[in-house]
């Protein structure tokens, strides 16, 4: 994956192909580490992948023994001197926190997190996304609160997604000045999000 | 979240459209948005298909996502289904690739041969 954005599009497509029709996203940060953790509503883990998600050869996919989803971000994380735990959520889906330093010469930029968000309100419009970012996390998206404006159109409309994109953009400045002011960092901010 | 008065608007734009066509969709697009779609670029791809069809005012196609389909290789994968047509399967569809594909299949009903898998 090109940047942390990315990883972040992946692992909601996780949780919308395990059947969750809810999923949190929450950033936070302190110093130049950021804490990214996605929770959702679907089944969990699997017994069969349950003792490593991250495992490769561990994997729910049927039509081949390999994926690569969970290793990849786990790889991402430990190379900046952070790591990848899995919890559970109350609500009984899967809870995952990346910690990553994005003052470590190996992170990975940040990416457009806005692209991400659209592209998966737009592959998985049953998969609600709720959006915290910041010390007092501040709510920047509700899919929910959206859908019901919307009453009815959809959620995937072109137009609406032209709209959510740049709206989500603003939003999410706080954690863009964030990243830009980490030192050594492959270039965050919105339009220049990486080693494209 | 704020400043959601703006989508109401739009809301109402995309169903005065949505009521213009009592037909339904023209067409969809489907965008192969697993781990390999997504490590080869198909959210850049499936956003440069809502710009494009933005830009042309385009209403009437759908525009959706499928896990992998084993030609990770071949990523990002793109399926074009215009109803009535046999279903058009693109390979290493770039953000220019679906412009492209917009412009040529899409509006002047042509499928991009260049593009075009099998």
């Amino acid at each position: 994956m090109k940047d942390l954005s990315h990883h972040l599009l992946d692992i909601l497509e996780n949780s919308a192909s395990a059947g969750a029709t809810a999923a949190c996203v929450r950033a936070s940060w302190r110093g130049t580490c950021l804490d990214l953790e996605i929770s959702d509503n679907g089944p969990g883990f699997p017994a069969r992948v349950r003792d490593d998600p991250t495992d490769p050869f561990a994997t729910t996919r049927t039509d081949r023994p390999v994926g690569l989803g969970l290793s990849l971000l786990r790889a991402s994380a430990e190379k900046t001197g952070g790591g990848l735990e899995f919890g559970s959520d109350p609500a009984g889906g899967i809870r995952l926190r990346a910690s990553l330093d994005l003052g470590h010469p190996d992170a990975q930029p940040l990416g457009e997190v806005e692209d991400a968000l659209c592209a998966a309100m737009l592959s998985w419009p049953g998969l609600d996304l709720e959006v915290r970012i910041g010390p007092d996390q501040r709510e920047v998206l509700d899919t929910r609160v959206v859908k019901e404006q919307l009453d009815g159109v959809q959620i995937g409309a072109p137009q609406v997604q032209v709209f959510l994109r740049g709206l989500l953009r603003a939003e999410l400045a706080p954690l863009y000045e964030w990243a830009a002011a980490v030192p050594w960092n492959g270039g965050v901010s919105p339009g220049k999000g990486g080693r494209a | 979240m704020k400043n959601l008065d703006e989508l109401r608007g739009i809301r109402d734009e995309v169903r005065k459209a949505l009521e213009m066509r009592a037909e339904g969709q023209r067409a969809r697009i489907v965008v192969g948005m697993g781990t390999c779609g997504i490590a080869a670029g198909a959210r850049e791809t499936m956003l440069a298909f809502v710009e494009a069809l933005t830009a042309e005012a385009i209403t009437d196609v759908a525009i959706t996502a499928t896990g992998c389909a084993g030609f990770c290789d071949q990523e990002p994968l793109v399926d074009v289904e215009v109803r009535g047509e046999p279903v058009v399967r693109y390979g290493h569809v770039n953000a220019a690739g679906a412009r492209r594909i917009v412009r040529e299949h899409i509006v002047a009903g042509k499928k991009v041969e260049a593009l075009a898998l099998g």
